[in-house]
Order: C-alpha cells, then sequence, then structure tokens
C-alpha cells in the first residue's frame, strides 16, 4: 500500500514537471554575433494572450517557465531591431534569437526643457472646499489656500511674494487698493480661486520678459454676477472712558457686470480702529518729490499698545471704485474720501539732562487733529500684443489741522494747518516691432505742494510761522544685463531731475534771534543726476560672490544762494554667502560709501517745529560717509522642528556737521555746528523655535543687544553719548485640545543711557500676554485674552497695567451672526511709560480707552 | 571633397548606429482632490532603455543641470535675470536681487532612477521640506495581467495590468509595441511600456507623446545634496512635516494668522494626497 502510494505519488511529480516547459535561448544582434541585452521576451498562447514574459540578460541568455508551448509562439522585440516571431510547438531549447536591424517605429525627439514659459501654471481652486464655518470675507478663505498669506490689511502674498495683480472676473478694477476687496467681497460670492503664477500682466512683453510674480483672479458666482450685491455690520455699545455711545458699521456694495464693475465700500466707527488702512495702496511707490512737513504739531501717543486701546477717534471713509471696458482698453476711476477726528490727552514730564543740573518741564496736553483726505485715481490702459499703452492720473489732496492746547509750565495753544497737495502722471508706452523689438517710452511727473501754518498763542505772545514749500520730480530709467565668463552683470541706469523751493517765515518770535540765523528762509535746491548700477555676481562652489558698485554724478544748483556744486558718488557692497549644507547658510556683507545730505537741511534760518521747538539747518551742501559690515547664520532641521538663526552688525557714519541742542528760556534750538561728528553702532539678535509637536503649537526664545555712540553738542558742551539696550523674549502656543488655543508670549527690554562717562541706571520693561481661544461648538466662540505691562519708570521704581479682553460670537445662520465684545474690563484708564532720549527722559501720563461694550450683527444679501 | 564628405557621413551613421536608441514618453500626471475638486496636472518625462530609465520633470532638470556648473549657473542666472526683469503693476521695469539663488522653475523635485541590472529604483525628492533619496527593490511589484482588456493610446495597443502597490491599487495599461519593460513613476517589470497608469481617479498619469532620442538616460544632478534615508521614514517625516506646518512656522517666529488666532490648516489626508500609504 505504502508503495502504492509512494508510486503515485511519483508520477504525480513527474506529471507536474513534465508540465512546466522550460523555454531558454539566447537573443543575439543576427549582424555582429554579439548577445543583445534587455530584449523583451514573451510568450504568447494560441489565443495571442501573453503567458509569460522575461528580458534577456547580460549574455543574452533568457530562460522561461510555461505549462505548455502547444500553439504557442515567442516573440523577441527590441529598439532598433525587427520584431522575431517563433512558434514554438516543433523548436528546440535552447534556442537562439538572431534579430536584424530594423526601424524604429518612434519618431525621433529631442529630450530639452521648453523655453522659460512666460505664464506659468493656474491653479483653481474651489472657494467652498476651504472655507470654514468661522470665515467670512473671502480673505478668509485665501489664508487658508496653499501657498497663499493675507495679511490683516489684506494685503495677498503667494509663495512669499506679494502678487502683482488682483482681477476680478479677468478684470483689474481695484490696481493696489485690492485689499478692500480681500476683505470686502463676502465669500459665498466667489465661486473659485485662480492664482496665475509667473503673471506677466503686459502682453506686449510676453516672450520678452517674464514675471516670476502670481496673479490671482476671483471667479464669481453665477449669483453674484449681472447684480448689486452688498452685505454689512452693524455695531454699537457703550463705554465708560470716552464715556458714551460707541459704534461700529460697514456696508459694502459690489457689482460685476460684463463692461462695467464698481465695488463701493463705506465704513465707520468709534471704537478705536484706524479705518484708512482699508484703502492702502500696496503697489504705491515712494513718491520722487519726498517732501516732509516740518511742523509736528503731533498729538500725544502710547507706543507699544494698539491703537484700540488708545485711540479716541471718529473716522469715515468712502471708496468708490470703478471700470469700464472701452473697445479694447479700459478706463478706471478710485476715488477715496476718509475723515478722521482724533483727539489726545496727556500728562508729559520731560528732563533735560544739562551740565549745570536738569532742567524739567512738565506739561498738560490736550488737542484735537481733524483730517480730511482725497484722492482720485484716473487710469487709462491699452494692453495689447504689439502695444501697452497705460497713463495714470493721480491727485492727492490732504488736510490736516491740529490743535493742541497746553497747560502747565508753558501754558499755551497751537494751531498747525498742514495741507499736502500732490498731482502726478505716469505715462507708458510700449511698442512691439519685429517680434523681439522693443520701444519703450516712460515719462515720470510729480508736482507737489505743502504749505505748511503754525500758530502759538501763550499769555500776550503770538507767533506766527507760514512755509511754502513745492517740488516738481521727473525720472527715466532702464536695465540690461548679460554675462561673461561665470561672471553676469547686470547693469541699471537712468535720469533724474528735481526742483525745489522752500520758503519760510516766523513773525513774533521770540528772543533767540541773537543766535546766528534769521527768522526767513528762502532756498532752492535743484539737482540733476546720471547714474548706474552695475552689479557683478560671482558662484564658487557653494559660495556667491557679489559686487554692486552704483555710480552716479550730480549737478546741484541752488539759485545763488550757495556754489553750484558737481558731485560723483560711488558706494560699492560685497556680499558672500556660503550654504555649506541644507541646513546651515551664512553670509558675510560689507559696503562703504558716500551720500548727499539731505536737502531739507539747507536752511540757514529758523524754521519753528512746535511751540517750543526752533530748528536751524545749514548753509552749505555736504556729503556723509559711512561704512557698515555684517554677518548672519541660519540654521535649520525640519525633521526636529527647530529653527534659529543671528545676527551681527557694526557701522559707523560721519558727518561735517553736528546736532546742537541749546536752551533759551524754555525754548529748545537745535542747530547744526560746523564740527565733525562720529557715530557708531553695534547690534546683535538671534531666535531659536522649537515645535512642540504634543500640542501642535511652537515655542521661541530670542534675544537682542544694540550699541549706540553718538556725538552732540549740548549748551556748548561737545556730549559723547552712549545709548545701549537689550531684550530677551519667549513665545509660546498650540492647541492642546481640540476645542482650545493657547498663545502666551513675555518680553523684557532694558535700556541704558551714558553722557559723557556717566551711567544712568537700567530701565526695563516687562510685558506679558495670554489669550485663549474656546470654540466649545460650532455655533460658538470665544475669546479671552489678557495683558501684563511692568514698567519701571525710575530705577526700582515699577507700574503695573492689567488689561483683560473677552468677545464671544454666536453664528444663527450662514447670514447673521452676532457677536459682544467686552473690552479692558477692568476698566484701567491710564497707561504711564518712560522713555529715553539722547538728551532728554521723557515721562508720560496717557489716557486708555476704558471698558466698553460692543453688540455686532453682521448681515449679508 | 566629395569623398571626405562621404567618409564622415558613414561615420556618422556608424557611430548613429552603435548608440543606444532610448525610448521618450512624455507624461501629464494629474492628481485630484475630491473633497475640495481642485486638480492639478503637470508634465513628466521618461527617458528608457533596456538598461536603465530616468523619470523626471524637464524644467527641473534643465535647472538642476545648470546649477551643477559654474558656467551652467552663469548661464542660468542670465536667464533667470531676463525672468526677474520683473514688471511691476505700474508698468516699471525692474530687477528684484533678493530673488537671487532661488531657482522659480523648478517645481517638481521627484526623479526615479531605476537601473535593470542591479533591480532596483533610486528616488530622489523633496520631502519635508527637505531633499531626500532613497533606495527601492524592483521585487516589491507584482503584476497580474488581464489579457482580455486592451485600450488604443496614442495609436499603441495597450494591455490592462493590476498590481497592489504600497497601499494603492494601480492599473496600468502598457504596449509591448514598444519593447521596454518600463514605465513612469516607480512602475515597471510589465512586458512593455506603461502609457497610462491610474490608482483610482487620485492619481492619473497619461502619455501624451512617445518618441525615441539617441541623447543618453540623463543623470540626476547634485546628488551630493539628497541626503540619503530609508523610504517608510521620509514619507511619515513628510505626513508629519505637512501636519505640522502651522507649529514651525511658529518655532521660525511667523504667524500664520495675522491676528495670531491659529490657522487650523486641515490635517495631512494620506488617503487623498499620499501616493504611498503603507508608512
Amino acid at each position: 500500500m505504502t508503495r502504492l502510494i509512494t508510486y503515485i505519488l511519483c508520477m504525480l511529480v513527474a506529471a507536474a514537471a513534465a508540465a512546466q516547459v522550460d523555454v531558454s535561448g539566447t537573443v543575439i544582434d543576427k549582424e555582429r554575433g554579439e548577445p543583445l541585452t534587455g530584449a523583451s521576451v514573451i510568450v504568447k498562447g494560441a489565443d495571442g494572450k501573453i503567458k509569460k514574459f522575461t528580458t534577456s540578460k547580460t549574455k543574452g541568455n533568457f530562460t522561461l517557465s510555461v505549462p505548455s508551448v502547444r500553439g504557442c509562439r515567442l516573440e523577441v522585440s527590441m529598439m532598433s531591431f525587427a520584431k522575431k516571431y517563433i512558434p514554438l510547438d516543433s523548436v528546440s531549447m535552447p534556442l537562439t534569437v538572431a534579430l536584424e536591424p530594423g526601424n524604429t517605429l518612434l519618431k525621433e525627439v529631442t529630450v530639452k526643457a521648453e523655453r522659460i514659459r512666460e505664464q506659468g501654471d493656474t491653479i483653481s481652486y474651489s472657494v467652498s472646499s476651504f472655507a470654514q464655518e468661522q470665515d467670512r470675507s473671502i480673505g478668509d478663505v485665501l489664508r487658508r489656500m496653499p501657498g497663499i498669506n493675507v495679511e490683516s490689511s489684506g494685503k495677498i502674498q503667494y509663495q512669499g511674494e506679494d502678487i502683482n495683480k488682483f482681477y476680478i472676473e479677468g478684470a483689474d478694477l481695484l490696481g493696489g487698493k485690492y485689499g478692500i476687496a480681500t476683505n470686502g467681497i463676502n465669500h459665498d460670492d466667489v465661486g473659485a480661486v485662480e492664482v496665475m503664477e509667473n503673471h506677466q500682466p503686459l502682453q506686449v512683453l510676453s516672450g520678452i520678459s517674464f514675471s516670476d510674480k502670481a496673479a490671482i483672479n476671483l471667479k464669481l458666482k453665477s449669483k453674484a454676477k449681472a447684480t448689486w450685491s452688498f452685505h454689512g455690520d452693524a455695531g454699537g455699545g457703550y463705554s465708560r472712558q470716552p464715556e458714551g455711545a460707541i459704534w461700529d458699521g460697514e456696508l459694502f456694495a459690489m457689482a460685476v457686470m460684463p463692461k462695467f464693475q464698481n465695488i463701493t465700500t463705506f465704513k465707520t466707527n468709534n471704537i478705536g480702529e484706524d479705518i484708512s488702512a482699508h484703502i492702502t495702496d500696496f503697489f504705491a511707490s515712494r513718491r520722487g518729490t519726498d517732501l516732509n512737513p516740518y511742523v509736528s504739531v503731533a498729538l500725544p501717543e502710547v507706543p507699544g499698545l494698539s491703537n484700540k486701546r488708545t485711540l479716541f477717534n471718529r473716522s469715515a471713509l468712502v471708496s468708490t471704485n470703478a471700470l469700464w471696458k472701452l473697445g479694447r482698453g479700459e478706463f478706471k476711476t478710485q476715488l477715496d474720501y476718509s475723515f478722521n477726528r482724533i483727539t489726545a490727552d496727556a500728562t508729559n514730564i520731560t528732563t533735560y539732562f544739562l551740565n549745570d543740573g536738569d532742567r524739567v518741564i512738565t506739561e498738560n496736553r490736550s488737542g484735537v487733529d481733524r483730517s480730511h483726505s482725497l484722492a482720485g485715481k484716473f487710469i487709462y490702459e491699452l494692453n495689447q500684443k504689439t502695444a501697452f499703452i497705460n497713463n495714470i492720473l493721480k491727485t492727492d489732496i490732504a488736510w490736516d489741522d491740529v490743535r493742541l492746547g497746553i497747560t502747565g509750565s508753558l501754558a499755551n495753544s497751537q494751531a498747525a494747518s498742514l495741507p499736502d497737495y500732490y498731482v502726478s502722471n505716469d505715462f507708458k508706452i510700449i511698442k512691439r516691432f519685429k517680434e523681439k523689438h522693443l520701444v519703450t517710452f516712460v515719462s515720470k511727473n510729480e508736482w507737489q505742494s505743502m504749505p505748511q501754518t503754525l500758530s502759538v498763542s501763550a499769555d500776550n505772545d503770538f507767533i506766527s510761522q507760514h512755509i511754502k514749500e513745492h517740488a516738481f520730480f521727473t525720472h527715466e530709467n532702464a536695465a540690461y544685463a548679460f554675462s561673461i565668463k561665470g561672471i553676469t552683470v547686470s547693469l541699471e541706469g537712468g535720469l533724474k531731475g528735481y526742483w525745489r523751493s522752500m520758503n519760510s517765515h516766523i513773525s513774533g518770535a521770540p528772543e533767540i534771534t541773537d543766535s546766528p540765523g534769521g527768522l526767513t528762509n528762502l532756498v532752492s535746491t535743484n539737482y540733476f543726476t546720471v547714474y548706474a548700477t552695475p552689479k557683478f555676481e560671482y558662484w564658487f562652489r557653494r559660495v556667491n560672490f557679489s559686487l554692486k558698485a552704483p555710480l552716479s554724478y550730480a549737478v546741484y544748483h541752488f539759485d545763488k544762494a550757495l556754489a553750484n556744486r558737481n558731485e560723483f558718488y560711488f558706494s560699492p557692497s560685497l556680499s558672500m554667502d556660503w550654504k555649506p549644507n541644507n541646513r546651515v547658510s551664512t553670509g558675510l556683507r560689507a559696503g562703504m560709501g558716500r551720500a548727499p545730505m539731505d536737502l531739507s537741511l539747507i536752511r540757514p534760518g529758523y524754521i519753528m517745529t512746535d511751540y517750543r521747538t526752533f530748528r536751524r539747518g545749514v548753509d552749505d551742501f555736504y556729503n556723509s560717509t559711512s561704512q557698515n559690515v555684517s554677518a548672519s547664520v541660519s540654521y535649520k532641521h525640519t525633521r526636529r522642528g527647530v529653527f534659529a538663526n543671528a545676527l551681527v552688525m557694526h557701522s559707523w557714519s560721519h558727518s561735517p556737521y553736528t546736532l546742537a541742542q541749546q536752551l533759551f528760556g524754555d525754548y529748545i534750538v537745535y542747530s547744526y555746528s560746523s564740527a565733525r561728528s562720529d557715530g557708531r553702532m553695534f547690534m546683535a539678535n538671534g531666535n531659536i523655535g522649537k515645535t512642540l509637536d504634543f500640542m501642535r503649537g511652537s515655542a521661541n526664545i530670542n534675544g537682542s543687544f544694540s550699541r549706540q555712540k553718538s556725538h552732540l553738542i549740548s549748551e556748548n558742551d561737545a556730549i559723547n553719548s552712549v545709548g545701549t539696550s537689550w531684550s530677551a523674549g519667549a513665545k509660546i502656543n498650540g492647541t492642546p485640545l481640540r476645542w482650545l488655543g493657547i498663545d502666551y508670549r513675555f518680553d523684557f527690554s532694558s535700556t541704558r543711557l551714558e553722557m559723557n562717562g556717566t551711567k544712568a541706571s537700567w530701565l526695563g520693561n516687562m510685558e506679558n500676554e495670554l489669550m485663549l481661544n474656546i470654540m466649545p461648538h460650532k455655533k460658538w466662540q470665544w475669546h479671552i485674552s489678557g495683558e501684563h505691562y511692568r514698567n519701571e519708570l525710575t530705577a526700582g521704581n515699577y507700574k503695573n497695567t492689567i488689561l483683560l479682553d473677552t468677545k464671544l460670537i454666536y453664528k444663527l445662520d450662514k447670514r447673521i451672526e452676532l457677536s459682544a465684545t467686552l473690552n479692558n474690563i477692568l476698566n484701567q484708564r491710564t497707561y504711564n511709560y518712560l522713555i529715553y532720549n539722547q538728551l532728554t527722559s521723557f515721562e508720560s501720563k496717557r489716557h486708555l480707552r476704558g471698558r466698553e461694550l460692543l453688540i455686532t450683527i453682521s448681515l449679508r444679501k | 571633397m566629395n569623398r571626405l564628405s562621404t567618409s564622415i557621413f558613414a561615420c556618422l551613421m556608424a557611430i548613429a548606429a552603435m548608440a543606444q536608441i532610448n525610448v521618450v514618453v512624455e507624461y501629464d500626471v494629474t492628481t485630484r482632490d475630491f473633497d475640495s475638486g481642485n486638480a492639478y496636472t503637470h508634465k513628466m518625462t521618461l527617458v528608457a532603455n533596456p538598461a536603465k530609465s530616468l523619470y523626471f520633470n524637464k524644467m527641473s532638470q534643465y535647472v538642476d543641470s545648470c546649477n551643477s556648473t559654474p558656467e551652467g549657473k552663469a548661464k542660468l542666472r542670465e536667464i533667470q535675470l531676463k525672468a526677474w526683469r520683473v514688471v511691476q503693476p505700474d508698468g516699471t521695469v525692474t530687477y528684484d536681487g533678493r530673488k537671487l539663488g532661488l531657482a522659480p522653475e523648478k517645481k517638481h523635485f521627484l526623479y526615479v532612477a531605476k537601473e535593470s541590472e542591479q533591480a532596483k529604483m533610486t528616488v530622489y525628492d523633496l520631502n519635508a521640506g527637505e531633499l531626500w533619496q532613497y533606495d527601492e527593490p524592483f521585487s516589491e511589484m507584482e503584476w497580474t495581467i488581464a489579457n482580455d482588456l486592451t485600450k488604443n493610446i496614442l495609436g499603441y495597443e495597450c494591455i490592462m495590468a493590476q498590481t497592489d502597490y504600497h497601499g494603492r491599487k494601480w492599473t496600468a495599461w502598457f504596449s509591448p509595441e514598444i519593447p521596454v519593460h518600463e514605465g513612469p513613476w516607480k512602475l515597471h517589470g510589465l512586458p512593455g511600456m506603461v502609457l497610462r497608469a491610474e490608482a483610482g481617479d487620485r492619481f492619473i498619469i497619461e502619455a501624451t507623446e512617445v518618441g525615441s532620442t539617441k541623447q543618453a538616460v540623463p543623470a540626476v544632478y547634485s546628488v551630493k545634496d539628497y541626503a540619503k534615508g530609508e523610504r517608510k521614514q521620509i514619507l511619515a517625516d513628510h505626513e508629519h512635516y505637512e501636519n505640522n506646518l502651522e507649529s514651525m512656522l511658529g518655532a521660525q517666529g511667523i504667524k500664520m494668522n495675522g491676528d495670531g488666532s491659529p490657522a487650523n490648516l486641515p490635517e495631512f489626508d494620506r488617503e487623498q494626497r499620499a501616493w504611498e500609504t503603507d508608512y
């Protein structure tokens, strides 16, 4: 029996073995007789289906096992050879498969990157999938999309870079004021957000100049198109300081039609929110006319505290923006009007450190600042493949009237009127010829006028000052780049012209006139500059060297008041960056140069900047020189969540004039003495951060140190002053529970002033802030926050302030949201602080917004 | 003269005949997020012969090849300077110096280099914010061919095959008419070129062009920049990085929301976003 079983088993095994047929052989090149590696070897059954496959190995050999070869055929193929079919029914193994050269069916291509794409990818995000319960504006949703960052002003960055255009349905209605849209448009009206990478807004430059900036386009839902949509918030409440009613409201209207778009907003509040930031133009460039007010009758401010604590305001703004499509061009108007009334009260104690004993001035200040601003922008743009024409006419008119009454050792009242008139026109035409040739003409012209008046009445005296100043500026520039032997050279150059005139007169001035300089200025400062900024760059292994060598030649003309000057400026700077690996990067920088003085300092006569400060400039043109060196290092270890950086900087500056301070009775007079002034500054700071994975949070510590040496003249004595300060801080935040977020911050800073070797004591300030965010339910949110300030007024004398706020939000449904805010629960009404200046100490008592309750309802259509 | 050119031509022909012919396949890679309805498509290229292959993005490879030599770097710099000629919204043209040292066009970091002889592939990629490389043996991919299911792609008759690979079920369509046992991404080991592959509807790789070239299989540049690691660890680190981005930025002193409130970024959805889910 056992033998029988063994026998049957042997039979079965043999049969099984017999059922597997080995197909083996060698693939060779028929012409050369050499083995071919990597040929595709497939056994197909009678039905044409793949049964087994392999590739030929190093010596051209292959082996396959198939259950049966009946009806099967072998297919051997390889690129550049003709395919060979071998029926397996009647062949003996091993086979020799000789492939004959054959045509490749595939067309030949070149593997090469395409030219840099002018227009990058467009990514479309669906808004509804990113929107969460608490979101209101489209900005709230954008913030959550990958790569997009939205600041509270509404400014958008994509991959860390500011975007260059913000479109609504493909039209650029708002220009740089798109913050109105980010903070205003209801996310429910937007279907999708398109991010257009490498967006080149000028069609005429496509294929010639490339933009690495991204643009954002909002695709509206059909319900929001071809109709006006509205939404708004209204809030009202009561405050203990200022005692009375408070309000906060907003109305937003939008129309998006095929040929016309409009966005109009209206905002008003008296809860300490500065709404002028809502119409900031993120694309605005600095004014070339460069006029700044001389008069500074500023209302008392509280540094280090947010506006919502300290701003006693009544504000309103209206902004209306319209766009019409006209044939192939677009015409846009943007009109903004804002009104701000700010009141402030403060008690100040100013101590002037003098060699013959300190002088103390106490004053109570109470003032009102009323400002109006009206801005209009009229734009015509034609954007085509062969031509680009853009003309922007801009007018900004602002009136700022300040009244400040002072009681105390120098009782008086001041009234300043500081209007500012500005008109500019930017015209640009780019025409394209023969594909790659561009002719560009740019003309940028600006005019600004700032007539300022200041009048001070004290006891029986009345001082008044009138200043007239205007300037015209014109600028043209071009850029070019090329590369020779591994060194890249880029060149930027242009022309600038500037005409400015200023005249001022003080009448009824106090007895300070025995000092040199009159009470009248009649100045004209004009220049014409040609400049070029060549830049050289070189890479060696992982080190990048870069040399910038800006050169300019300027002709200064002072209308006979001063001799004309021809000046040549050269300010080279060198930098070296080294990245030994992906975790560490280091940099070294050094620079030196010469620069012209601030032209507004050319004024031999006095200017009154406030009721007790008179400032005189110089009656000469001069240049100052400076040097600087700095080193930086940064480290990151992403897996461990560790990030650190440090920076050290030292700089020197030299000027032929020294700032001098002198007291004449109760008046302070600043002037410049012809004495060399050298300054030195040293600064170091560092930061280390670590993620805290257990609570999805992070912790940071940071520190800084600075030491500044400067040279001054006070009461005819030379003073070397050294200011030293250091600070240390820590932060920790996280979400330990799904319904709880925590954010804690601690900062300590200390400063010391040293004059001619006499050291004052260190004075320290400490701040603690804790924020809790509780989300017990989807419809409810509760914020609690507390701040603690501990300020050292004089050595060992501290002032503590604690501020507590809370806010409760309830979302009734998608259209209605209710919230209740209780700010400054402890009703802290004053905030005291102390600042050291170079030659003074300044102690201040300021008012805070008291306890206030605000109930707000938000509605949307 | 005529004879000379004839012999040069003959020489060239001989060299051409000796040169290895490589298959080039251009693919469109589409990833889709069903919860949001967002789809992203980018281009990848496979250059393959029976011995080795490289799967890469041409623009990234171009940037990397430039950056590997000083001359190339300078050349790239020249191109980039053109690129950095930023056109401001008001029409003025400026250079943005802060961008020097960046290669804005390198967006797709993945390279997959396969070598048949060693039966392994090396994957180079940006994971968790850093450059990593790892080796993987060929043996981890086992296919089942469904002979009955065929599809015509770009004029090639393709056969369907399936594999369970690293947590996802992949369906591939390969053409035995292109006799290289290769495919896009990590896919390989079918008797022909893979012209389409999909893992559900979330990941779709589809050939857009097939050709041949005498150019060699490109190299991965600056291999030293990629730290060596292990696949599962790298993928797990990447998920950790994505899930903790907010606290990583926080550790660098950067807040995602202006008002300091938590941004509550969505969790990294492995099922939706990870090509491999078995780590």
